[in-house]
């Protein structure tokens, strides 16, 4: 059980042996948002690591790095439900876990965690249509009774 | 068995009675639909059957049984809102970076030449410069390079980033200098010009950039010039970082369109008014004419350009000419309104005063004999037109428990905000005015800078709450609610809107939630409190409200969680019993005129 008054307030991350660049570019989003964290060499799979890192950490965020994925954690979810995991293809996704995670210690909101994902023209067509069928939806049961 | 149907703007409504033959109305159901097609025309006929099934439904009865049907006589009102700008932010002769980004690096005053990172190894020793960073350079090699050129005497006293990166190099860097970053358009930074880059502790604000004389020190600016900066400080007052180049003879040349004028002509005369000289200054210019006859807007001004739209759908409507269509009301309410600031190199918006002007035209009875007649064939069954309108409103309104003459009925929809007054003697009078529910929602939309009709709709129409974890969020009235599960990470710390069901939408907005709060009550404030006095002043003979004892409000925005409760805090400074109106003591502020119609058929 890890003592946890030795420790300050601070961000966990727990990481494999293979994950130093991926823990490089998390680590740049959590110092550019000015939150403070530790990380340490940890093993299992990286939803178990970003659990037991949310629970060692006194900010109740963990963040776990293993074989190329990234897991997101918050110690208040359940073990099964962290707050968000992929898997990076860029220094620009990885650092997005690191700055929503110093965000969400920060109490901001959080930004898209696919920021590279393309918009296609489908994706506006579908918003659209979608937004004026719910719109229609609710006139129709607002006048109804 | 006697129905009564309202055909109205947004709704139509029926009330559905049997009539004893001793005169007693027992009144079976109600109902409530959208109507179709604009109000006066034989569209409308879809809309009234669909509410005769419906409520005929509710009553368990078929259509067929209907004795006799009576539909309103209307009187069309066609509304329209616009906004005119009458202050503007241009900066000459410099451009100026102020987006204010999150997470700017380093701390203080750095004055230097603009040059790109690679021309830093070709800088000379004692070379005051601002290096430029793209996003191509990674932190830790723009924090090298930096550290490298100082160490050949080089002062680089700041640095511009287009990645959010400013934290990263400051943190590396040997000599603490400020670090802009998120500069999205890195080329369009002016090189080989003189730059002053500014960066607050966290918590403060810049107090060189934001100040006139700030900024005359650093370019030597002659008393004529700093007069031409002060949009600047203005601009960047309040921002944690910015960013001013000098751009002597610079490419940025506006126009500043003013905002035109508008004439009322009235029965004391014509009155022309300056839309520049405020929202007071129009609506006093109406007084003086009031009786108001025409309202004519300059051509070329948004105004000019909204009052000739419903001239236009008047005519349309009416078959009249749009050029001798009258335009009889105009509500003026002071502002603000996003745009950008031109000189602005990174989408910078400033908050200009504004003035929102809604205008109002009507015209007398339309041919609703066409959809009586037309209503008629469908149903087989007589459909008459009952009597006026505001008579029936002030019928169905008296069936509210607690009131008695001289009453006024407050009609607050979504176009036109109408009374009509019965006085002690029985007689009626009424107004339409213009200014409603529709320019509430565009004065949301402009000062919370939406850009978005729709979402400034639902913000006007539900209750806040700030979502502050993952498991609770505080209520604009200051109650926390705990969720069981955790809340979807795209509400956390967002202000969001509570709409039925449990849907929260979020705001897309940096707004606190006590300002889109304050915003919200402020627009209903500014536009229903000044028209319920306005109505209500006009209705009266003496044009004292005080003389009107009670007041029921009713209409689409009379169904708003707080406007009524505004209205009814108001007027009762005035000895006014006022509130939401309660048709037959169980329809609320809905079935007005559909009960009058059907409470008037015997007479």
């Amino acid at each position: 059980m890890t003592d946890r008054s030795r420790f300050r307030p601070e961000v966990v991350i727990y990481v494999d042996a293979d994950g130093e660049t991926l823990l490089d570019w998390v680590q740049a989003g959590l110092e550019e948002q000015s939150v403070p964290w530790r990380s340490a060499t940890g093993r299992g799979s990286a939803a178990e690591m970003a659990y037991l890192a949310a629970q060692d950490s006194l900010l109740k965020v963990g963040i776990g790095i293993s074989v190329g994925d990234v897991v997101l954690h918050q110690s208040e979810m359940s073990r099964e439900n962290p707050l968000f995991s992929g898997r990076p293809n860029s220094p620009t996704e990885a650092r997005v876990f690191g700055e929503n995670a110093g965000r969400l210690v920060k109490g901001l909101p959080l930004s898209d965690f696919n920021p590279s994902a393309p918009e296609t023209e489908d994706m506006e067509v579908v918003r659209i249509v979608s937004r004026a069928v719910t719109r229609a939806l609710a006139e129709y049961r607002r006048w109804g009774r | 068995m006697v129905a009564g149907i309202d055909i109205g703007n947004s709704t139509t409504e029926v009330a559905l009675a049997m009539i004893s033959p001793d005169g007693r109305k027992e009144f079976l159901a109600s109902s409530v639909v959208r109507t179709t097609g604009v109000k006066g025309t034989l569209a409308n006929i879809r809309g009234a059957l669909l509410a005769l099934e419906d409520a005929a439904a509710r009553a368990e009865i078929k259509l067929s049984v209907l004795d006799r049907v009576y539909i309103n006589e209307a009187t069309p009102v066609i509304t329209d809102v616009a906004m005119e700008t009458i202050t503007e932010t241009i900066i000459t002769e410099s451009s100026m970076i102020g987006h204010d980004p999150d997470t700017p690096g380093g701390m203080g005053l750095g004055i230097g030449t603009t040059v790109h990172c690679r021309e830093l190894t070709r800088c000379s020793p004692g070379q005051k410069v601002v290096a430029v960073f793209p996003g191509t350079i990674s932190f830790a090699e723009a924090a090298e390079s930096i550290n490298k050129a100082v160490d050949c005497g080089v002062l680089v006293d700041a640095a511009i980033m287009q990645k959010d990166d400013g934290v990263l190099v400051a943190n590396r860097l040997t000599r603490l200098i400020p670090v802009v970053d998120e500069v999205l358009q890195i080329d369009l930074v002016p090189l080989n010009m003189l730059a002053g880059v500014e960066v607050a502790e966290m918590g403060h604000s810049i107090q060189t950039l934001s100040n006139p004389y700030g900024l005359a020190t650093i370019f030597g600016l002659t008393p004529a010039e700093t007069k031409t900066v002060v949009p600047i400080a203005r601009a960047l007052t309040g921002n944690r970082s910015g960013i001013v180049i000098r751009t002597p003879s610079g490419d940025v040349r506006e126009r500043s369109i003013p905002a035109g004028n508008v004439t009322f002509e009235g029965k004391n005369g014509q009155f022309r008014v300056n839309v520049d000289d405020g929202a007071h200054a129009v609506m006093a210019a109406a007084e003086k004419a009031y009786p108001v006859h025409n309202v004519e807007g300059e051509a070329g001004s948004n105004v000019g350009g909204m009052l000739k739209r419903i001239r236009t759908l008047m005519g349309d409507l009416t078959g009249q000419q749009a050029s001798s269509v009258r335009i009889q009301d105009l509500l003026a309410v002071d502002t603000m309104v996003q745009t950008t600031v031109a000189g602005g190199l990174a989408g910078e918006l400033s908050s200009e005063c504004a003035v929102a002007i809604g205008a109002m035209v009507k015209t007398t009875r339309l041919p609703m004999e066409q959809i009586a007649e037309g209503l008629s064939r469908e149903l087989g069954t007589k459909v008459h037109i009952g009597g006026v309108e505001a008579e029936m409103a002030i019928l169905g309104a008296l069936t509210t428990p607690g009131v008695e003459n001289p009453l006024a009925v407050l009609d607050i929809g979504g176009g036109s905000t109408d009374a009509a007054l019965i006085k002690k003697d029985g007689s009626i009078s009424s107004i339409h005015l213009a200014g409603a529910g529709d320019m509430v929602t565009m004065l949301i939309d402009s000062e919370l800078s939406l850009n978005d009709r729709e979402l400034a709709e639902e913000i006007k129409r539900y209750p806040l709450a700030k979502v502050e974890s993952l498991f609770h969020m505080r209520m604009e009235n200051q109650t926390v609610r705990f969720f069981d599960h955790a809340l979807d990470p795209r509400l956390f710390a967002r202000v969001v809107i509570l709409k039925e069901d449990g849907v929260m939408v979020p705001l897309p907005t940096r707004h606190s939630m006590e300002k889109v709060r304050m915003v919200r009550r402020q627009c209903k404030e500014k536009v229903f409190v000044t028209n319920a006095f306005r109505a209500l002043g006009k209705v009266t003979v003496t044009g004292n409200v005080r003389h009107i004892d009670f007041v029921v409000l009713v209409g689409g925005s009379a169904l708003d969680f707080e406007i009524p409760a505004m209205i009814t805090a108001e007027l009762g400074k005035h000895g006014v019993v006022a509130g939401r109106a309660n048709i037959r003591s169980m329809e609320g502020p809905r079935n007005a005129v559909a009960t009058g119609l059907v409470l008037a058929s015997d007479r």
